[in-house]
């Protein structure tokens, strides 16, 4: 009986250590592991010994010398970036998405397939036009020109509806009772059941925000108004010699922030995004 | 439908409701899509106040070899024709290796292979750029300690035939994660009974694969393939900060080309012709998944 529990302890192991998977793993995770290492290696270090994964001194300052003021101001940017769009797009999302549930009203599928057709055109081919558009709004170098275009709610009003779909209507029928109104139905009983999409929809959108290199490209050229990935990415177009180390740091802090709200959302973020894929 | 209401006031209660999100979809989708049609017969420098209609000369230019508009086309062919296959293939055969695993192990390996899809595009492009350089890279150095001479060593990036396929691989390996999510959820939704038959049955276990699992997931090879299809016609950040349409215009795909048309060469007029040839591609396309999503679905 023992060995039979070991044998099959021992295949349990095997199992989990799927020897393909781990080097697949390792491949896909090694740049940050170079990354995280390179970021405190010395200049020499980084010229002589190019195969050495870890530093032989550990030079902590690195992080120290990314900390410029520009460095600073395009983090603060990126989160007022993130807080003001992340809110908007979020409660202009559920708001879309609860009248499309639950409410019958005239234009209805008309209205719902010219939401959900905007998410055919990615918004790369519209980087003339919606250049344009935005300077003659004299939007170039503001945050308004930063946020609104980028809001995109067709997406969020999609899983939102999907959401409150499920929801019975006895719950908003016995508020209603009660004197309710719209307001408080939506964001007092709908916001909280729904609470994985609106999770979802703004895990997405802050993502978005976040690594959004593109556009800020495009209508940012005073350097208060620089986003924190235009600012990483100024880096690499400097191509100083023998800042790479820096440059990693750089990159490191950039990634932290993500890689940590992933961590957090894990659960929520899977299943919403593979729901829409399974059922088709 | 909430009872109590007239569906007069429920048609004023919903447009109020959907205001904000149809505002920001018409200002910034569609009257931009409308505004580059209308562009797109125009002649403009994009500074001088006046725009000279041309009818459908930009189009005529965009035939014009000497323009790099079908060269550029060619590049985002050749980027899609590495991207899809490797991309589809790797996280096909990573999804069905986690189904295996527990739940604890599916959920850790899922999350290692999504990092990518959550790092910035900057980050991507500094720590790859690092990664394949050809003098301090680490990459060089492994294939260096292999034997790899320094006069045969791939300059990567710099290097017209290789910069591209580069690129590629990049994108492969930025979005396996998401695609092995996708093929992870859809194989466990496949039911177990069909295996089970086919385990008493005796069947080999590739013609399972081949049989059973491939049919049963076709929904989802389905959407991963559109989706990869368009990830690789929406490829612009990675060029615009790694190679910049550089070496010799190998990289020059085709948004990067709209770009470089209107924003380097102020000729708007082409930049917006192209930019309607994408979007009739790309509705092509999306027509086309329609159709074959109907008929090719096997259940």
């Amino acid at each position: 009986m023992s060995i039979i529990r070991i044998k099959s302890f021992g295949k349990r192991c095997l199992k989990a250590f799927d020897f393909s998977l781990i080097i697949m793993a390792l491949i896909v995770v090694f740049p940050y592991i170079w990354m995280l290492f390179s970021s405190l290696k010395s200049t020499e270090e980084v010229f002589t010994a190019q195969l050495q994964v870890f530093p032989k001194i550990w030079k902590w300052e690195n992080y120290a010398s990314v900390f410029t003021k520009t460095f600073i101001n395009s983090i603060k940017n990126s989160f007022l970036i993130l807080v003001v769009g992340v809110c908007l797009d979020v409660v202009i999302a559920f708001l879309a998405g609860y009248a499309v549930a639950k409410l019958q009203f005239q234009g209805k599928a008309f209205l719902f397939a010219f939401l959900l057709g905007s998410l055919m055109i990615p918004p790369q081919v519209l980087m003339l036009p919606s250049y344009i558009l935005i300077s003659k709004f004299g939007w170039l170098n503001t945050f308004a020109g930063l946020i609104l275009p980028r809001l995109s709610p067709a997406f969020g009003m999609f899983l939102v509806r999907q959401f409150v779909l499920t929801v019975p209507n006895e719950i908003e029928e016995a508020a209603c009772l009660d004197g309710a109104n719209l307001f408080t139905r939506i964001f007092g009983i709908y916001w909280p059941i729904c609470f994985p999409a609106v999770t979802t929809v703004g895990v997405f959108s802050l993502i978005g925000y976040w690594n959004d290199y593109y556009w800020p490209m495009m209508i940012i050229s005073d350097k208060n108004y620089q986003t924190l990935s235009l600012t990483v990415a100024s880096y690499k177009n400097v191509e100083g010699l023998g800042n790479w180390s820096q440059q990693m740091a750089a990159a490191v802090v950039a990634t932290i922030p993500m890689i940590v709200l992933f961590a957090v959302a894990r659960k929520t973020l899977i299943e919403n995004i593979t729901a829409d894929a399974v059922k088709g | 439908m909430i009872v109590g209401y007239s569906k007069k006031a429920q048609t004023k209660m919903a447009l109020a409701l959907i205001l904000p999100a149809l505002l920001i979809v018409s200002v910034f989708t569609y009257i931009p899509s409308a505004y580059v049609f209308f562009l797109s017969f125009k002649d403009w420098d994009m500074i001088s106040p006046i725009k000279t209609n041309v009818g459908l000369a930009n189009y005529m230019r965009l035939f014009d070899p000497a323009n790099g508009f079908g060269y550029s086309l060619t590049r985002t062919l050749v980027y899609s024709l590495i991207f899809i296959p490797m991309t589809l293939c790797l996280s096909l055969f990573i999804a069905n290796r986690i189904n295996k695993l527990s739940h604890k192990g599916k959920g850790v390996y899922q999350s290692l292979f999504f990092i990518p899809s959550v790092t910035s595009i900057s980050v991507i492009s500094l720590v790859w750029s690092y990664l394949f350089n050809p003098q301090i890279g680490p990459i060089n150095a492994f294939l260096a300690k292999l034997g790899v001479s320094s006069d045969a060593m791939p300059q990567w990036l710099n290097s017209c035939d290789l910069a591209l396929p580069t690129l590629a691989i990049i994108g492969v390996w930025q979005n396996i994660g998401f695609m092995t999510l996708l093929f992870v959820a859809g194989l466990q939704n496949i039911p177990k009974i069909y295996y089970e038959a086919a385990e008493i049955d005796g069947a080999p276990k590739r013609l399972v694969f081949y049989k059973i699992t491939i049919p049963l997931l076709s929904p989802v090879l389905y959407y991963v393939l559109f989706m990869l299809i368009i990830n690789s016609f929406k490829m612009f950040d990675i060029v615009a900060i790694m190679t910049k349409g550089k070496p010799q215009g190998s990289t020059n795909v085709i948004l990067y080309y709209v770009y470089q048309r209107s924003f380097q060469f102020w000729d708007a007029g082409i930049g917006a012709a192209a930019s309607w040839v994408i979007f009739i591609i790309l509705l092509g396309i999306y027509m086309l998944q329609q159709k074959l999503g109907e008929k090719n679905v096997h259940y």
